[in-house]
């Protein structure tokens, strides 16, 4: 059984980026196309090489693709984005709508807490920790 | 009643944001900072991103902005769903999403270019008991405790609640609206019956994990008839944002065709919210260059013979950046005649228990001794005020 997305996660497509917050902890996470096209095939049923295979490409897939596979799952795994448990999501098995022309190494490029939720920096006078921190990626 | 002109970094801000090309030296630091505090932060990284000009830091800067805005916009639309879905199986109908939480999917290109901190909904006055039992059925809770008994209803227009997430970490602030600006013994506050009968459907953003639900929004002509009250009349002119000129920009702009102009003026001067129409017009179009009826600032500014000038004066105290905390809070007593006016002064002076532990939790079980802290901030506040020098007009 493969991993799927965990129920305390939502998340949105901002332009070819997909945006997802851990409900829990209130960290945001951004990922780049390839991670989005991923994270929306999270089902629960596929495994990484299944994943793979089922993918329809112009060009081959490169050398270590798995293995880069493998390392963004660890990454969703760690930052506790992803289940294990559960019976898989037959809502969603299909592969999004959007294509994945070319493997490209799926990645996590964004990632900071939301501070003082229910304000933006916008609310905050002046500077402050909140808005000059530099997010980690 | 001429609008004071935008200073430089508004002026600077407005016109990139209104997509015209910006060649004079730019202090990008500065640019960002007034984004953020402008709320526009998020739009500006849309119209910027990819401008080689901007250094690094700001992008990144304005970058995490659009984050943070889709971030929040997710939690606070989950939580809305809760509400609606709660409010539905109780058989109350639609509610009226107000300002950002209406525009931000159904008028920006992307939710996260309309940062918002809460939504607001309007429900009729007669439903708000079974709308703050659906909410707490939801997992939501007061956000404050009323300062007095009753008071709430006898001044104030709305009640804010935070939850709706069962998960404390990620609650959101929904504002359940019975009134629009002010309370209903204000002389600012409309009849909502008015806008409740000028309302159009509203769908959600996307937003995954959660089920479909809907809402209702305000008409083109009734919105920008609130949002204007809203900015210049509620909060006004001084610390009124530029995302709220902004919003009413992007409703003229892609929705003037449904605007109903004549109908708008008509309730503006029944309201004596004309002076408050046009001077949030008059900002939009100054730092958006917003495409306004021509005519239609001289037609507002042509005064009837019974004009009554308490909008127009309200506006011009409202625009005064000098204004402090004392100001506005003797602006609000006033606004509300002098029984009321007492029985709010009485519940600022001594709130119950229950407010003095939720306003000051440093206190711990010494909250009685900020009783005096609270009686002469009231003093010190109330002195300035009273010292401080007003500008003409």
């Amino acid at each position: 059984m493969g991993l799927r997305r965990a129920a305390h996660v939502a998340w949105r497509r901002v332009g070819e980026e997909t945006v997802l917050i851990h409900l829990r902890n209130k960290k945001i996470f951004v990922l780049n196309p390839s991670g989005g096209f991923f994270w929306h095939g999270l089902d629960g049923a596929r495994g990484t090489e299944e994943f793979l295979k089922s993918l329809t490409l112009d060009d081959p897939l490169p050398d270590g693709a798995s293995g880069r596979l493998e390392a963004f799952l660890e990454d969703l795994r760690e930052a506790d984005l992803v289940a294990a448990e559960g019976s898989p999501d037959e809502e969603t098995r299909s592969l999004p709508e959007y294509p994945l022309q070319a493997f490209v190494p799926p990645e996590l490029v964004w990632q900071q807490e939301l501070r003082n939720f229910g304000q933006s920096c916008a609310f905050i006078a002046g500077s402050g920790p909140t808005c000059d921190a530099v997010p980690t990626t | 009643m001429p609008e004071p002109s935008p200073d430089s970094g508004a002026a600077t801000l407005g016109r990139i944001l209104s997509g015209f090309a910006e060649d004079s030296l730019i202090d990008w630091p500065a640019l960002v900072r007034r984004a953020l505090d402008e709320r526009v932060g998020p739009l500006l990284f849309s119209r910027l991103g990819g401008d080689p000009r901007l250094p690094e830091r700001e992008r990144s800067l304005l970058r995490a902005e659009l984050y943070r805005a889709e971030g929040s916009s997710l939690i606070l639309y989950r939580a809305l769903g809760r509400l609606l879905e709660q409010s539905a199986s109780a058989g109350l109908g639609r509610p009226v999403l107000l300002k950002g939480g209406a525009l931000a999917s159904s008028l920006y290109d992307e939710v996260g270019h309309r940062p918002m901190g809460d939504i607001d909904v309007l429900v009729p006055r007669e439903e708000l008991d079974r709308w703050l039992e659906a909410a707490r059925k939801a997992s939501f809770r007061r956000l404050s405790p009323e300062m007095s008994p009753g008071l709430d209803r006898a001044i104030h227009y709305h009640v804010a609640l935070s939850g709706g997430s069962g998960c404390k970490e990620s609650e959101a602030t929904i504002e359940i609206h019975y009134g629009l600006i002010a309370g209903a013994s204000d002389w600012r506050a409309p009849d909502p019956r008015w806008f409740l009968d000028r309302t159009e459907e509203w769908c959600p953003p996307p937003v995954h994990c959660s089920s479909s639900f809907k809402g209702r929004q305000l008409d083109p002509t009734a919105h920008l008839l609130y949002m204007s009250a809203h900015a210049m009349l509620q909060h006004g002119g001084a610390s009124a944002r530029m995302i709220w000129f902004y919003d009413l920009h992007l409703l003229i702009s892609r929705r003037g065709e449904q605007i109903r102009w004549p109908e708008i003026l008509e309730q503006a001067r029944r309201l004596q919210w004309d002076a408050a129409l046009a001077a949030a017009l008059e900002r939009s179009r100054t730092l958006f260059r917003t495409p306004l009826p021509p005519g239609l600032l001289e037609e507002i500014e042509v005064e009837p013979p019974d004009r009554d000038e308490r909008g127009a004066r309200e506006v011009r105290r409202r625009r005064d950046p000098g204004r402090g905390r004392a100001d506005v809070v003797w602006s609000e007593l006033r606004s509300v005649g002098i029984g009321r006016g007492l029985l709010w002064a009485l519940g600022i002076l001594f709130p119950r228990p229950e407010y003095m532990r939720w306003r000051y939790p440093e206190a711990g079980r010494f909250w009685p001794a900020f009783y005096p802290v609270r009686w002469a901030r009231v003093v010190w506040e109330g002195s300035r005020a009273l010292l401080r020098k007003r500008p003409a007009g």
